[in-house]
């Protein structure tokens, strides 16, 4: 069985939390495992920008859909007690570009993340810059995940990159986003940024980053 | 006829290649100076713009994204209607920074009370596994001597008094080589409906495994509830007065 993904964006346009968690809740492969969950939200999103492309829909019913696909989300987390209660897993700081509101994407990154033992801190939107490095410093978080999905601001993503990687005890930036997934975004970046444009690289990065600490021990 | 300068909104009128032919004084204030409508639009909502502010859509009303001189990223409505020689009026209408606003705050709380919902639910989780526990500890054995030992009941007497300990309850009696087992009711209160069936069917499993279950500490309140329960004591119950009465007699004669 898999999921109506239509059905899905319907539910998120009307609002209602109950039915689109049903639809999540009744599949056990969505139940297993999270990055399909985290994809098939993502794509009924898509598919909300889509019908706002078409004209068939408003940005208060975006808004809507947002709101209750963040719901869903924040319910499967719970049902699968996923949280950043560890205090011994490697940091990661997760944020949007300053004034983006596209933050459920850096939402699903950051679960997947704490599923993998990390802590994690999920900056919300209009975060100023020095306030994120204050908190990579004082936290000494590693790893710095970058949103970006609005073009107009991408030329704000170099000054990130260049003041996040200028640190002391540098950071890995990780910049993903809409604009990661439509647009080569390397010019943006260092040569030791890490462009993910998409969740399934994420998810192969902290395999990877798995199997690394496995050798250490 | 009409002058479109002094429109009271950002209006346009373009050509079919949206290319700008004249614009009100508002649009000019709010605008780039820019030759094609185009340009003013957001890169994002562009594909949009294109698909739908054509002489083949003749009155159209969409939602676009606009780069105005004060902020590279609002939201407009644009209306758009096309004559048949091929020019449009556009008109743009800035979508309230109310509905934006609105929307925040609804997040915020949402937020607040996503966070409030699953803490209750973990209260819930932690208050049923307490629940268990005080069960649990509400049907203790105690040994009193080598052939006789003491369950204290507390709490309401009930189906879920006896599941929780059952087990334990049997495995001790069983092991200890008792001959006898006071069941005190002096610590219980109300008796539910499925407390009698429950008691009775505790007492039988007691019995088969050859230790006598004898009853004590039942208040009159007990006995109707048992009664008006189907309980009947004309079974092979042993019953005293009270926990010391038991005790004193079983005691005294433990080979009754």
């Amino acid at each position: 069985m898999t999921i109506d993904i239509k059905q899905l964006t319907d539910d998120f346009l009307e609002g209602d939390q109950d039915r689109a968690w049903e639809r999540i809740e009744e599949l056990k492969s969505l139940m297993e495992n999270s990055h399909l969950t985290y994809e098939v939200l993502t794509k009924a999103m898509q598919r909300v920008g889509k019908l706002w492309e078409e004209n068939e829909i408003s940005v208060a019913d975006e808004h809507l859909a947002t709101t209750t696909c963040d719901y869903v989300l924040s319910r499967y987390a719970y049902s699968k007690k996923i949280s950043s209660t560890t205090t011994d897993g490697p940091r990661a700081v997760f944020l949007c570009i300053e004034q983006e509101q596209h933050y459920l994407g850096l939402k699903m990154i950051s679960l997947l993340f704490q599923e993998y033992g990390w802590q994690t801190k999920l900056f919300g939107a209009n975060l100023p810059l020095e306030h994120v490095i204050d908190t990579v410093e004082k936290w000494n978080a590693s790893v710095v995940g970058i949103s970006v999905s609005i073009m107009s601001h991408v030329e704000r993503l170099n000054h990130y990159v260049t003041e996040l990687e200028g640190l002391e005890k540098t950071p890995e930036v990780l910049v993903g986003g809409r604009l990661a997934a439509q647009y080569d975004l390397s010019k943006y970046c260092s040569k030791h940024t890490l462009l993910v444009p998409d969740l399934e690289q994420i998810r192969l990065w902290l395999e990877d980053r798995k199997g690394g600490e496995h050798n250490h021990v | 006829m009409f002058d479109i300068r002094k429109h009271p909104l950002p209006a346009f009128i373009v050509d079919d290649n949206l290319e700008i032919i004249e614009k009100s004084q508002l649009a000019t204030e709010s605008f780039s100076s820019s030759t094609s409508f185009l340009q003013l639009v957001d890169q994002d909502s562009r594909t949009k713009a294109k698909k739908y502010l054509t002489p083949l859509e003749k009155e159209v009303e969409i939602e676009l994204v606009l780069n105005t001189i004060h902020s590279p990223h609002s939201l407009y409505i644009v209306y758009a209607k096309w004559s048949k020689e091929g020019v449009a009026q556009i008109v743009c209408v800035k979508q309230d920074q109310r509905i934006a606003k609105l929307a925040g705050s609804i997040q915020k709380q949402r937020e607040r009370l996503s966070e409030t919902n699953f803490d209750l639910l973990d209260k819930k989780e932690e208050l049923e596994v307490a629940l268990t526990r005080i069960k649990k500890l509400s049907s203790p054995f105690l040994p009193i001597t080598s052939t006789i030992g003491v369950i204290p009941l507390f709490g309401t007497l009930e189906q879920v008094l006896f599941e929780v300990n059952e087990n334990e309850l049997l495995y001790s009696l069983r092991n200890g080589g008792y001959d006898h087992v006071i069941i005190d009711f002096s610590g219980i209160g109300e008796v539910e409906e499925s407390g009698p069936q429950a008691l009775r069917s505790f007492c039988n499993m007691v019995s088969v495994i050859g230790v006598t279950p004898v009853l004590c500490g039942l208040k009159p309140s007990h006995a109707f509830n048992l009664l008006d329960l189907d309980f009947e004591l004309n079974q092979n119950f042993d019953i005293k007065g009270s926990l010391k009465d038991a005790i004193q007699y079983y005691m005294i004669s433990p080979l009754e």
